[in-house]
């Protein structure tokens, strides 16, 4: 983790305590308050969405990976552009591994597009392809977009996906070739295909939606249940992002971050949540909830579990700054 | 105050007369096209034709023919953008910022320098209106009136470029062409074809050398010195502005402007001389127009400008020290201890180490010397925006999104094939328009100076 504190965890003692302990962390345990030079839009919708990851269940199983592969008609792009890091994927695991080179502890983290409030993508964009909306969903217009890269480049969590080729009209084999690859998609893999959701074309750019099709699905089915003229609000119906649905462990939480009852809200004012890069002052929609160990203190090696964030072991106030590489490793 | 004459040395040697002067520079564009011009041509029409082979296989491909890949969206897509658009600022600087402040030595190296500009801009403009991923809906940049009712983020550092180097390209090329007409009438009333009459006749726009031309024309030069005074400074500006304003740790700094112009200047400064010095090799009496003297300046100015940005490398680092941010820390840490320490060293050995020799006068003077230590810049400035663009992306916020950045050979034909339509589009306007601005060089001549002895 190069010492930065992406992923935080903790130990049970630490947490009693203080159970916010991970909310001053590294650089927010002395950053200033942040301050806006500009007033954003407001975000006008009744409700607004928002997710949770809970970093102490997600056991890194890939299987939002996969929902959202599926789901998105996240293109397949072969091994050959996988190891030019030209993957499509829209949620990552990323790794890190913390203690002991040859006893590693393992730290997983989801990291999707965190849909910041203010975020960095969209003031980038010359052509307005990617933008806000009420609901506080940061958009893609794909047929907007003219694939500047920019917006990807602006990203702090660098989830932002573009595709380099035209992935679904031409065989993978055949990438290079440009106009002479054969054109066209098979019937089998256009079944295969999710109709709710745009298949996108080679130069634009592409990234979690939050699954907006299953929002607007719901928002429809609600304005069909309450009739044309509605008299009192009615309830958006319960729906899943696919992310969410998949996860065996209940790590992520979608939902809307306004209503009190909803779990994603309870779970935001957790003691646990905190958001990366507090001091960009994107105010990302993504809130992590911090992992908690509670290791038996007669297991051999207790004293290094939880101990990740080298701010809290070495009991500093903050991160030391130079990197050392030998110290936390990169997946 | 002293009644003492600072006396400068002639701008112009060997006594050359204002006839000589018209009949040597227009004599290099009626004379029979030399042999070497055709070899040249020979090499960079094809690197021109490679370049466009390659940019139609981009477009028709897709943008993954070049190396750029997720963490390093930017590459050497706009390392050479800013590059090229670097090298096209010296033009405009000598041409429009030493004519404001009557620097008279600037009038034998102008119009060379401005069509470098124009053809450097060029070269520039290829990269960011082709390595878009849709290069077809490119219009989207336009504020057109449209049906999808969409309007330009006008707060994007992007689009401010769109408009910056695009105006700075208009004014260029009209401050080039205007301070051509005079010497395209020159060329105009020499000619004994009748074809080469014509077409010289209508781009000399019907100047005749009246009193009143002159008069309208000197105010049209001073009002666009005027305008591109201000551009150029601002066009590099606007072009740092695509980093400074993003929150990337390495890009994010308020230093860039100034930092950026600096090494344009720098930049531009080193591509004149590397061009210009081969020019005097091949028309040996331009060393008279073109003098030591004039050398000598120009060096003096890329060792200005190698202080400055040698201070700015040292204030980045200093910068992120102090700012107590593991981020930027890091970012500066990677830049020059990082897989890409070897750009960071050779672009302080280009640009910061190697000028240092234009302390001494004989590197500055001697012109194989000066071309020779020129290199260093060249290469230095590609380096530098490679450094800032490709390295600072390949390891940013996340650690888990980093990755290297490896060039195709599409990258470096491309990036060749821009080299050889820089080189085409100059032979072709030293083969077709006088490259040095005869009727200003003229002024500078002892004999245009109507108190020349009195004064003394």
């Amino acid at each position: 983790m190069e010492g930065r504190d992406l992923v935080r965890e903790g130990t049970i003692e630490r947490y009693k305590e203080n159970p916010a302990f991970a909310q001053k962390m590294g650089m927010d345990a002395h950053n200033p308050e942040n301050i806006s030079l500009y007033t954003p839009a407001a975000l006008t919708s009744a409700e607004q969405w928002g997710m949770t990851v809970d970093l102490n269940t997600c056991t890194g199983c890939n299987a939002c990976v996969v929902a959202c592969q599926a789901e998105n008609n996240v293109p397949v792009v072969g091994k050959e552009q996988v190891r030019k890091n030209r993957d499509m994927a829209w949620i990552r695991i990323d790794r890190y591994f913390a203690g002991e080179p040859d006893e590693p502890e393992m730290l997983a983290q989801a990291i999707m597009c965190q849909h910041c409030e203010n975020a960095p993508c969209e003031t980038v964009c010359p052509v307005n392809a990617t933008v806000h909306s009420e609901d506080g969903l940061n958009l893609m217009a794909y047929n907007r977009c003219i694939g500047t890269r920019y917006c990807a480049n602006n990203c702090p969590w660098k989830v932002r996906r573009f595709n380099y080729f035209d992935y679904n009209q031409r065989p993978l084999d055949q990438l290079y070739w440009g106009p002479l690859a054969k054109k066209g998609m098979a019937d089998s893999l256009k079944m295969a295909k999710n109709p709710n959701v745009t298949v996108r074309m080679r130069g634009v750019m592409e990234k979690c939606t939050f699954c907006i099709q299953r929002i607007e699905e719901a928002k429809i089915s609600r304005l069909v249940e309450a009739g044309p003229t509605p008299k009192s609000k009615t309830p958006i119906s319960a729906f899943k992002t696919a992310c969410q649905q998949a996860c065996p462990n209940d790590s992520l939480v979608f939902g809307d971050i306004l209503d009190p009852q909803s779990r994603v809200a309870r779970l935001r004012g957790s003691e646990r949540g905190y958001t990366m890069f507090d001091y960009l002052n994107t105010a990302p929609r993504v809130t992590y909830l911090t992992r908690i160990k509670n290791p038996n203190p007669k297991m051999p090696g207790a004293d290094k579990v939880g101990a990740a964030n080298r701010s809290y072991t070495a009991n500093k106030s903050h991160v030391s700054s130079t990197p050392n590489p030998s110290e936390a490793r990169q997946p | 105050m002293t009644d003492e004459q600072i006396i400068r040395p002639p701008l112009v040697l060997n006594k050359r007369t204002m006839g000589w002067i018209s009949s040597y520079i227009s004599s290099i564009v009626e004379d029979k096209t030399p042999t070497w011009w055709w070899v040249s041509m020979g090499v960079t029409v094809p690197m021109t034709l490679m370049c466009l082979a390659c940019l139609a296989y981009l477009v028709a491909t897709g943008v993954g023919v070049w190396g750029n890949n997720h963490p390093v969206g930017w590459a050497w897509d706009i390392t050479n953008f800013v590059f090229w658009i670097g090298i096209g600022h010296a033009g405009t600087l000598i041409s429009a910022i030493l004519f404001l402040t009557r620097q008279k030595w600037r009038t034998s190296i102008n119009r060379a320098a401005e069509a470098m500009t124009l053809f450097a801009v060029v070269c520039a403009g290829i990269y960011p209106a082709l390595h878009v991923g849709r290069v077809w809906m490119e219009w989207f940049l336009v504020p057109v009136p449209n049906s999808n009712g969409i309007w330009q983020n006008f707060g994007s550092p992007l689009q401010w470029d769109v408009f910056a180097v695009s105006t700075y390209f208009m004014v260029s090329v009209m401050f080039w062409y205007t301070g051509l007409i005079p010497d395209l009438a020159t060329v105009r009333d020499r000619c004994t074809s009748k074809i080469k009459k014509f077409v010289y006749g209508v781009m000399a726009l019907g100047w005749r050398g009246g009193n009143r031309q002159w008069r309208h024309y000197e105010k049209a030069y001073l009002i666009l010195a005027g305008l591109s005074t201000p551009l150029v400074l601002s066009v590099h500006s606007v072009v740092s502005f695509d980093f400074a304003a993003s929150v990337i740790p390495g890009w994010h700094a308020t230093i860039f402007p100034p930092y950026f112009v600096a090494g344009a200047i720098f930049g531009g400064f080193a591509m004149v001389l590397t061009i210009m010095i081969p020019a005097c090799g091949l028309y040996k009496p331009l060393r008279d127009l073109v003098t030591a003297d004039h050398v000598d300046r120009m060096c003096k100015v890329i060792l200005l400008m190698s202080a400055i940005i040698g201070y700015t490398y040292l204030m980045e680092l200093f910068t992120a020290w102090y700012s107590g941010n593991p981020f930027e820390r890091a970012a500066f840490y990677y830049r020059a201890f990082g897989p890409y320490w070897w750009a960071y060293a050779a672009m302080i050995l280009c640009n910061v180490l190697v000028p240092q020799m234009f302390w001494s006068k004989y590197f500055r003077t001697h012109l194989v010397w000066v071309w020779v230590i020129v290199q260093f810049p060249n290469v230095g400035m590609w380096l530098e925006r490679f450094v800032i663009v490709a390295t600072t992306l390949s390891r940013d916020l996340v650690p888990s999104a980093w990755g290297m950045f490896h060039p195709t050979w599409v990258d470096v034909c491309t990036f060749a094939g821009t080299f050889g339509l820089f080189a085409t589009l100059f032979l072709i306007f030293i083969r077709f328009l006088p490259m040095i601005c005869m009727f200003e060089v003229k002024a500078v001549l002892p004999a245009a100076d109507p108190h020349h002895e009195e004064a003394r």
